[in-house]
């Protein structure tokens, strides 16, 4: 079972990508800020971080920034989301290191994809 | 001292050496002679002495015969034996001695062969007697022969001895002859040698005393040489054959700028000094003249030359280079230099005067004070054009030449008083020209003094001042009218400023303008007419400067009036020359532009009012939709969600109502995020993010995502893409974005129809080419009416259009727009009931520098990432 690492500080939006994805089957981890979605990417295993990039505190770009620097980390896929539908946005998130972008509001679905596209060629051996 | 008095030294000393030689020689010889002599000599004793011994041997020997022969004694027989014997031995010595003498060794092998036979006869003849036979022993011996051959031998010996002893004589007179000899020649050569030593000896002390005395006179000379040099004033520099200097004065080292000679000595002058022309180019030292002198032996000058100074500055020179000789063998040069620049410079400034003489309209003239009348000697050209006088007809005349019966006589006599009182004198008088006519003329005399005070010359000028009198007139009147003119000004004030600051004239404006009289203002400082905080800061002594500098100052300020109301200003500063251009004085025009000014301020106020609302208006709008978005995010996402638990747990009653929270969900969504993209673009806040891109798979993403809409109304969808269509450089989710909007229009507005999409690239006359999307389709069409209002935000062709087709109706505003900032258009073509056309124009290239557009640089991406990204505006067009 793949283990997703959710940092948002929206309550609502938390709640309901959590339970989104719980339904399809992730186990998810969340995390309400920059701090703590840091700490708890460095403590537990998981196979995929949904970062929201507007968070009180650290930001999302410092925490991606951070985590792609940690050798330990590094490996770990990141997912920016947010709210901003500005092309600096996503230049700043693939320049702080994330693997990939989508704009909230969230078309499941298609984070579903994006999702599936970053953990599954890490879970099938390599030809 | 001379090579000469050198070589008599040496033939001196030749003929010494020489004679003691011959000496030398010749006493060996002698004592050679002498050492042949003293042992022929002590040989010859030694054969005399050999002789005698011999004799002697003969007379013992006659002695024993005669003792046997008269008593017949046995023992006798013994003493004959042994004196035989003995005389054998002598015999044999005198034999050896003879060797080596020709003369004598015959007679002594003569005498030892016959003394040898005698000795056997007498033997014999006394063996008789020992056989008894003593009488015929007797008999026999006093027998005649043998006797006789006895006194022969006796005779022979005599003759050797004679011989010996005459031989004996010779040698030892040869030997004293040769000491003589030896003596003698040894004499005369010491002597000889003596008194040519001697002579030598007193020629070397002449030879030294005369090189002390030439050495003393020399090191005088020297020192005196020096002295002059030292104490010259012009430059002076020995170098040798190589150019390297040798000795330099103090004078060149000062002109030169060198402080010790060290600096110089043993250094190539012409490396040093000489090295560079003046125009910078290189003085090759076989060009230069100084190196010549070597070669040549040839002295040189150089008039117009430069040597080059230690600080690298340069003199102007004249030098002379003499070649330094002894016995025809150019040894060196000596070089001597004056700095001939205040000479070069007096001549500059003579010529400057000379000209300026020449050139000026004055008429100059000089005279002689040396006689009592004062006769000219020298006038100017404008002297000759101005009197008809020539330097010819008036040289030895005097000043009366220009005085006529009507030059007033007082100013004669002040002039005539002037010379004699050898002081300056100017007078106003008629003067005569050559041709009688006369002029008003300037005159002024000043005496020139000599170094000694003196006065060597008078200088006089002679002014025309005739025209100038008439001109004073025609200004006055020609001043008069323009200060009628200025004064008549009503809407500027015009007035001066002297170089004061003070106020020098006063227009009918000025006094308008800031209500005072001109009797009022009239030397008053100009300061008073600004307001007291301009007049702390200096604004009216800066403005001046910044005319006098500039040649004009404008500004608008607040000024004051008399009543100590203020008013704004425009005015212009100007400075005033005169034809020398000496500053006079400043005029300044004034011009209330009170009432402009305030409806100018009203409407930059007003402007800038709007600005800020609008800013608002936006800057409102951009958080209110960021802060509507974040609950219908939740509103769509928990609406999603419930909508799938309800399929999922076959709750199928629910679902048509879930679907319908969450499509209007989105609805609304599209809405605010339209508005937020026109607020964006409206406060100048929406970037271009420009990347390459493949056309024709954004068309396609485009399409597929479209064709459900089209479906919905039974629209067929057609597209015609050219293979080559190739990819485009611009911000790739606004053409997607824009395309959408027009497709998803067409979508709309047209039931059961077809809509086209063409797709191609054309280059227009200016090279640049260019991208045109063509969506047509065969609907409802507009009116000319409607087209009007179509790219009117908030404004659909028909209210209830929107109620009956959705949308927000800023869609085709926002796509205008995206496509506007990227250089292009969108343009529509329509008819009603006929459908429309609309073409998306845009450049295949976007520029990345677009006025008043602010763009951000895009990697080119790679297709997978580029796919994904034009479906984030999905929910904002569609339904």
């Amino acid at each position: 079972m793949a283990r997703i690492l959710l940092v948002e500080d929206n309550e609502l939006n938390r709640d309901m990508l959590s339970r989104r994805l719980g339904r399809r089957g992730f186990a998810v981890t969340i995390a309400n800020d920059g701090r703590q979605g840091l700490d708890a990417a460095r403590s537990g295993h998981h196979d995929l971080i949904l970062m929201d990039l507007s968070l009180p505190g650290l930001d999302g770009w410092t925490v991606a920034r951070l985590l792609k620097e940690d050798p330990a980390t590094r490996r770990i896929p990141i997912i920016a989301l947010t709210a901003h539908a500005m092309s600096g946005d996503r230049e700043r998130a693939l320049e702080a290191g994330c693997d990939d972008y989508d704009t909230k509001p969230i078309d499941f679905p298609r984070l579903l994809g994006k999702i599936q596209a970053l953990i599954v060629p890490r879970c099938q051996p390599v030809e | 001292m001379s090579r000469f008095s050198e070589t008599k030294l040496a033939w001196g000393f030749g003929l010494v050496l020489t004679v003691l030689a011959a000496n030398t020689l010749i006493s060996f010889g002698d004592l050679a002679e002498l050492r042949i002599n003293t042992y022929s000599a002590a040989h010859s004793r030694d054969i005399l002495e050999a002789i005698e011994n011999v004799a002697l041997a003969f007379k013992d020997v006659e002695t024993a015969r005669r003792g046997v022969l008269v008593d017949g004694n046995p023992n006798d027989f013994d003493a004959f034996d042994g004196a035989a014997h003995s005389l054998t031995d002598e015999l044999e010595v005198l034999v050896h001695l003879a060797e080596d003498r020709p003369d004598q060794y015959r007679f002594c092998l003569l005498l030892q062969k016959t003394a040898l036979a005698r000795l056997d006869e007498l033997r014999a003849t006394l063996n008789r007697v020992q056989a008894g036979e003593l009488e015929a022993a007797r008999a026999e011996f006093s027998a005649e022969p043998i006797r006789a051959r006895l006194k022969s031998l006796y005779e022979l010996t005599d003759e050797i001895e004679s011989r010996e002893l005459t031989f004996h004589r010779t040698r030892v007179a040869e030997r004293r002859s040769s000491i003589w000899r030896a003596f003698i020649t040894f004499s005369i050569a010491s002597t000889l040698a003596l008194v040519l030593i001697g002579s030598i000896y007193a020629l070397l002390r002449r030879y030294l005393s005369e090189r002390s005395r030439a050495d003393r006179t020399l090191r005088e000379s020297e020192a005196r040489v020096r002295l002059l040099l030292d104490s010259a004033g012009e430059g002076v520099y020995g170098v040798d054959c190589e150019g390297v200097c040798t000795f330099c004065n103090p004078a060149a080292l000062q002109l030169l700028g060198y402080r010790s000679a060290d600096e110089v000595l043993g250094r190539n002058m012409h490396d040093l000094i000489h090295h560079t022309h003046q125009d910078g180019q290189t003085f090759e030292v076989h060009n230069c003249p100084i190196f010549q002198t070597f070669r040549t032996g040839q002295g040189t000058l150089g008039e117009e030359d430069f040597f080059w100074r230690a600080d690298g500055t340069n003199i102007p020179v004249e030098y002379r280079a003499h070649p330094i000789r002894r016995d025809g063998e150019t040894l060196g040069a000596v070089v001597t230099f004056v700095d001939v620049a205040p000479k070069r410079h007096a001549e500059t400034e003579m010529r400057l005067r000379e000209r300026a003489l020449k050139a000026i309209a004055q008429g100059v003239f000089i005279t002689d004070p040396a006689r009592s009348d004062e006769p000219i000697i020298y006038v100017n050209a404008a002297f000759e054009r101005l009197t008809g006088y020539t330097q010819a007809d008036a040289s030895g005349r005097n000043i009366d030449l220009l005085t006529g019966p009507e030059t007033d006589p007082h100013a004669i006599e002040e002039l005539m008083a002037a010379f004699r009182e050898r002081r300056e004198a100017s007078v106003m008088m008629l003067s005569y020209r050559k041709d009688g006519s006369t002029f008003w003329d300037a005159l002024t005399i000043a005496p020139v003094e000599g170094p000694d005070g003196l006065v060597t010359h008078f200088v006089g000028v002679v002014t025309d001042i005739t025209r100038p009198k008439q001109d004073v007139e025609r200004i006055r009147i020609s001043e008069e009218r323009l200060r009628l003119m200025i004064e008549s000004v009503r809407e500027y004030a015009i007035f001066a400023i002297d170089l004061e600051g003070r106020v020098s004239s006063w227009n009918g404006g000025a006094e308008r303008l800031f209500g005072y009289a001109e009797s009022d203002i009239l030397g008053q400082g100009a300061d008073l007419l600004t307001t007291p905080e301009d007049r702390l800061a200096g604004v009216t002594a800066r403005e001046l400067d910044r005319a006098e500098a500039t040649g004009r100052a404008d500004d608008e300020r607040w000024y004051l009036r008399q009543d100590g109301s203020r008013f704004f200003a425009s005015v212009l500063v100007t400075p005033v020359r005169d034809e020398d251009g000496t500053l006079l004085g400043y005029t300044k025009v004034a011009r209330d532009i009170t009432e402009s000014k305030r409806a100018e301020a009203e409407l930059l106020a007003a402007k800038e009012a709007a600005e800020v609302a609008n800013r608002a208006k936006s800057a409102f709008l951009t958080n209110m939709s960021h802060e509507l978005r974040t609950p219908l995010n939740a509103i769509i996402g928990y609406g999603e969600m419930l909508e799938e638990e309800a399929r999922e747990q076959g709750l199928a009653e629910f679902v048509p109502d879930l679907t319908r929270i969450h499509t209007s969900g989105k609805h609304l969504l599209a809405l605010i995020n339209d508005l937020l993209d026109l607020s964006k673009i409206e406060a100048g806040r929406m970037d271009l993010y420009l990347e390459t891109f493949d056309l024709a798979a954004l068309i396609r993403n485009t399409l597929a995502t479209i064709e459900p809409i089209a479906e919905r109304n039974g629209n067929a969808l057609r597209a015609e893409i050219p293979d080559d269509l190739g990819s485009m450089h611009a911000d790739q989710t606004k053409v997607s974005q824009s395309l959408l909007n027009l497709l998803s229009n067409a979508a709309k507005f047209t039931e059961g129809g077809t809509i086209t999409l063409g797709a191609s690239r054309k280059l227009d006359q200016g090279g640049v080419e260019w991208i045109l999307l063509e969506v047509t389709d065969d609907g409802i069409g507009m009116t000319r009416e409607e087209l009007s209002r179509l790219f009117r935000p908030f404004v659909q062709a028909d209210a209830s259009t929107t109620r009956k087709y959705g949308g927000t109706g800023l869609g085709l505003t926002i796509s205008r727009r995206f496509c506007e900032m990227m250089g292009g258009s969108i343009r529509v073509e329509s008819e009603p009931g006929q459908g429309s056309t609309f073409t998306i124009r845009l450049p295949a290239h976007v520029p990345d520098q677009r006025p008043g557009v602010s763009i951000s640089q895009g990697l080119d991406h790679k297709e997978g990432q580029a796919a994904t990204w034009p479906g984030s505006y999905l929910s904002k067009t569609t339904n």
